[in-house]
């Protein structure tokens, strides 16, 4: 069975550090800050657990470090599964808010026939209701970037 | 498939699941670290993985576990895999 492995995506001659790799990736996340805030605080600690493994195995710390960012991918590849989730979560999304304006749209459709019909008042639902559609709907656009040197 | 199989028994946090991965399938699987992370996201958002803050060694770390939904999505997927594994073993000794 082959391997599914780890590319090594470090340039050998360009040390990397820790801060400067979750930098990158930040600078390449999109979506709602608290989300992001958590992936790079998991991100880090995950990144301190391997270097302190790797230097308890006998590494130098500055080789700890390029072996741990080797293996864990390059920041292009983690922002872009990231973005990979957020389409498919804005797709989603979407779909609902396209369902929830269909059921406003029906709501209100009745109660402009049982107005008309007499049997009720007009009702303030209507708008309220297209409201939270809308409100669905929106998608908020990428934000500034998540200061990751204190989350 | 395999996220969700990882934390089958218990939570665990990030690295430890990378870790348990990589063990279980004796080196073979071996994905870059980092991509696990935004994978656990979309399964938390899916109602598959619930996550808190809890102490692993005086450190605070992440740990992900199963929901209902995750578990019988996780016997669903294993059974279609059984399957799967099944049918090509079938043709395959023929």
């Amino acid at each position: 069975m082959p391997r599914l492995s780890a590319r090594s995506w470090i340039n050998e001659d360009v040390a990397m550090k820790r801060d400067d790799y979750l930098l990158a990736v930040a600078a390449d996340l999109c979506g709602p800050h608290a989300a992001r805030k958590r992936l790079l605080v998991e991100l880090r600690d995950h990144i301190d657990d391997a270097i302190a493994e790797e230097v308890s195995a006998g590494r130098t710390q500055g080789d700890a470090e390029q072996t741990t960012l080797a293996r864990f991918g390059s920041p292009i590849e983690i922002a872009g599964a990231w973005r990979a989730n957020l389409r498919s979560r804005r797709r989603e999304t979407r779909k609902r808010a396209a369902l929830l304006t269909l059921a406003a749209a029906t709501a209100c459709a009745l109660a402009v026939a049982q107005h008309a019909s007499g049997l009720r008042q007009p009702i303030s639902t209507c708008a309220k209701t297209t409201a939270t559609a809308r409100a669905v709907a929106h998608e908020p656009a990428c934000p500034s970037p998540v200061n990751i040197r204190h989350p | 498939m395999l996220l969700l199989a990882a934390l089958r028994e218990r939570s665990l946090h990030g690295y430890a699941i990378i870790d348990r991965i990589r063990t279980t399938s004796a080196n073979r699987f071996d994905y870059p670290e980092g991509t696990v992370y935004p994978a656990l996201h979309r399964l938390e958002a899916e109602g598959l993985l619930r996550s808190k803050w809890s102490d692993v060694d005086g450190r605070r770390r992440r740990a992900y576990e199963l929901t209902a939904r995750g578990r019988k999505s996780l016997q669903g997927r294993e059974s279609e895999w059984e399957t799967f594994a099944a049918t090509i073993r079938a043709v395959l000794d023929q």
